[in-house]
């Protein structure tokens, strides 16, 4: 699905961002389709501290809500779920573990409109879910999609 | 349109329940015990069997687009039971509940969903 993003793909820090339309599950309580976001960070990323990555991925969430915002086919969609992932080595391991640096999740109705410039507060300021796995990156954690 | 997970699963002749947890991964599995750490993800069949494959490789996490081509084929289902796992109750507006642990898990079946 195009929703116009492919020019904040800088290759450095981002490599890549998709987004598909999803059924909700059964017993959601926001039935209808979704909108997932996934933004994908270089894996040379993983180097840097985490504090750093954590405040670039926010920022990265908060342009690319800004830029769903200003596209009404968005508003087709119950929520947009924005995720930005990195991709971690693991000590031992033969590739890089994928963690959720950030995540959150707006309703269509309070996704800014017409592209507004949105603070640094935006997402305080409404009902959005923010989720990351950031501590289980420094707990050592890894994933097991193998 | 791609099939959808349930249809999948019903032309495997394999019979799943609603209530089983299953894992997505490139290959077949007896047992899910991660070579690159301890944690596995799981998901409730009943919640995720009217996705098709693109739709769940996107809802967790595009795994193509994590260096890992044709990633997230086969549909492992667990033979432990879910209290075993710790239920990550369903974040945001979408609703998807997660179930991890960090122990291995038996296999009792594997289904080709691609």
């Amino acid at each position: 699905m195009n929703v116009q993003l492919d020019d904040l793909v800088d290759r450095k820090r981002i490599v890549a961002i998709d987004a598909t339309p999803i059924p909700a599950p059964p017993n959601s309580p926001h039935p209808g389709e979704h909108l997932f976001v996934n933004c994908h960070y270089d894996v040379s990323q993983a180097k840097r501290p985490l504090h750093e990555l954590a405040s670039d991925a926010r920022g990265d969430a908060l342009q690319i809500v800004r830029r769903l915002g200003a596209n009404p086919i968005v508003q087709a969609y119950v929520s947009a779920v924005v995720t930005v992932y990195g991709h971690f080595p693991v000590h031992g391991a033969a590739r890089p573990a994928r963690r959720r640096i950030y995540r959150v999740g707006v309703l269509a109705k309070d996704l800014p409109a017409n592209g507004t410039l949105l603070g640094p507060d935006f997402f305080s300021r409404f009902g959005v879910d923010e989720s990351s796995e950031l501590d289980d990156i420094i707990a050592g954690h890894t994933e097991s999609i193998t | 349109m791609p099939r959808t997970i349930q249809e999948a699963a019903v032309a495997s002749g394999q019979r799943v329940e609603n209530d089983d947890l299953v894992n997505f991964g490139s290959r077949p599995r007896d047992v899910i015990n991660p070579s690159t750490g301890p944690r596995s993800y799981w998901f409730r069949y009943g919640d995720i069997c009217h996705l098709t494959l693109p739709q769940i490789q996107a809802a967790i996490g595009g795994l193509a687009s994590a260096g890992q081509p044709g990633g997230g084929v086969v549909m492992r289902v667990s033979a432990d039971p879910a209290h075993r796992f710790t239920l990550r109750a369903a974040a945001g507006f979408f609703g998807l509940a997660e179930y991890t642990i960090d122990a291995p898990v038996m296999v009792k079946c594997s289904i080709d969903v691609g």
